[in-house]
């Protein structure tokens, strides 16, 4: 069983590059926890869940104060991340320790290539009709010193997206922001600060949805959950700060390299080869 | 009136509702903020019972109904579990307070939208406790 000191270290670490990379930290926090610290896979997942709930809920509490989160849209797409995350949940919690291993593996890979090729922020056509439709919004952009405004494109294929995203979380036990947010900026059009911070606000009730679950069964592990959930809190408030001195570019293939490394680790961990 | 009388109404209607939408997302950030504050106020105290107390032993699942004598008796797991869920309870407090936002302003798509969400939540926690 995992020493009780290394787990606040490994959250800290988790919350610090997971905010730094705008990343909810799930991703980094499964493998270290099951990998290196031992802690079974299941009560790995419940401890990132609700780990996932307090990065999200401090990132979404200062992105909503700023007024880049459209809530409505935020919302909308929520009804289908929390059934999502329901199904997942419940899936999850009776597939074994082996399948559980190898499905993360995988979606790490994805979560490590989305890393290496994410959308950049780039400039959208301007709108100049006043009518943004029922979800499009505006927020004042401090880096191009302007008010950005946009409309919702292509709903039905995001709120798929949503869905996939959601399931993913409960499964899993990540945020799944690496699924959503290029989803807003491709598919819907939306800007990538806004897709960002709008994912960020549905990130805590999805994973809140989650780790319910988990948490009525009996599942989420105080030993291990407290001191992971303390570290996370702590890295993504000093990680958010970091960032903004921080090469981002350079810092995001590194995670993307570390990401990957674990990938392959989990996949032959859940194929019975040992990796420590 | 028409013309620049109409602009400027129009004018007053935005920026009335840019106000309304900006006292909407200060409520929801300070709901967060509060939330996240409290959990972590509960579990720290938990931390502090924990290393004053040589030997404590934190039972290592969640119980529910166990948590009101755990906290009563001043136990460190009662607190890790209340701050456990008052973490977990944080998100779905802003989607009461959307809610509440969206009934006040008669936006009964929006409303209906986060009774929904709200429901699947509850759902979670009951299908989570049936199991």
């Amino acid at each position: 069983m995992a020493h009780v000191v290394y787990l606040p270290l490994v959250g800290f670490v988790g919350g610090t590059f997971g905010s730094m990379v705008g990343l909810g930290g799930g991703v980094f926090l499964i493998p270290a926890l099951s990998l290196f610290l031992g802690v079974p896979i299941h009560q790995a997942i419940a401890a990132s869940l609700v780990a996932v709930v307090a990065t999200s809920t401090t990132a979404a509490a200062a992105y909503v104060r700023e007024d880049l989160t459209n809530m409505r849209l935020g919302m909308t797409m929520e009804t289908m991340t929390v059934t999502g995350a329901l199904v997942g949940s419940l899936v999850g919690a009776a597939l074994s320790k082996g399948v559980l291993s190898a499905i993360f593996g995988g979606v790490m890979i994805a979560v490590s290539a989305y890393m290496a090729l994410r959308p950049r922020a780039t400039a959208l056509p301007p709108i100049d009709d006043e009518d943004l439709g029922a979800l499009g919004a505006s927020y004042f952009d401090r880096n191009l010193e302007c008010a950005v405004r946009y409309r919702v494109r292509r709903l039905p294929l995001g709120m798929v997206a949503s869905f996939i995203a959601g399931n993913v979380s409960g499964l899993l036990g990540v945020g799944g922001g690496f699924l959503k947010v290029p989803a807003m900026v491709l598919v819907m059009k939306i800007p990538v600060r806004a897709a960002v911070s709008t994912s960020s606000f549905m990130i805590g009730v999805t994973a809140c949805a989650g780790s319910v679950v988990y948490f009525a069964r009996g599942m989420v592990d105080p030993v291990v959950t407290v001191p992971v959930v303390l570290g996370v809190t702590l890295g993504a408030y000093i990680g958010s700060r970091l960032a903004l001195r921080v090469r981002s570019s350079v810092l995001t293939m590194l995670v993307a390299a570390v990401l990957f490394v674990l990938s392959v680790q989990m996949i032959l961990s859940a194929a019975g080869i040992s990796v420590r | 009136m028409t013309g620049s009388g109409d602009n400027v109404e129009l004018g007053g209607q935005l920026g009335e509702q840019q106000r309304r939408e900006a006292r909407l997302n200060v409520t929801i950030s300070r709901v967060l903020a509060v939330g996240l504050a409290a959990a972590m106020f509960l579990l720290v105290v938990g931390v502090i019972l924990t290393l004053g107390r040589q030997g404590t032993v934190i039972p290592r699942k969640t119980s529910i109904q166990g948590m009101p004598g755990a906290l009563r008796a001043f136990e460190p797991g009662g607190f890790f579990e209340l701050g456990l869920l008052v973490l977990l309870a944080t998100p779905a407090a802003r989607v009461v307070a959307l809610c509440a936002a969206y009934l006040r302003r008669r936006q009964w798509l929006f409303s209906g939208i986060s009774l929904f969400v709200l429901a699947i939540l509850i759902l979670s926690g009951y299908l989570g406790l049936a199991a």
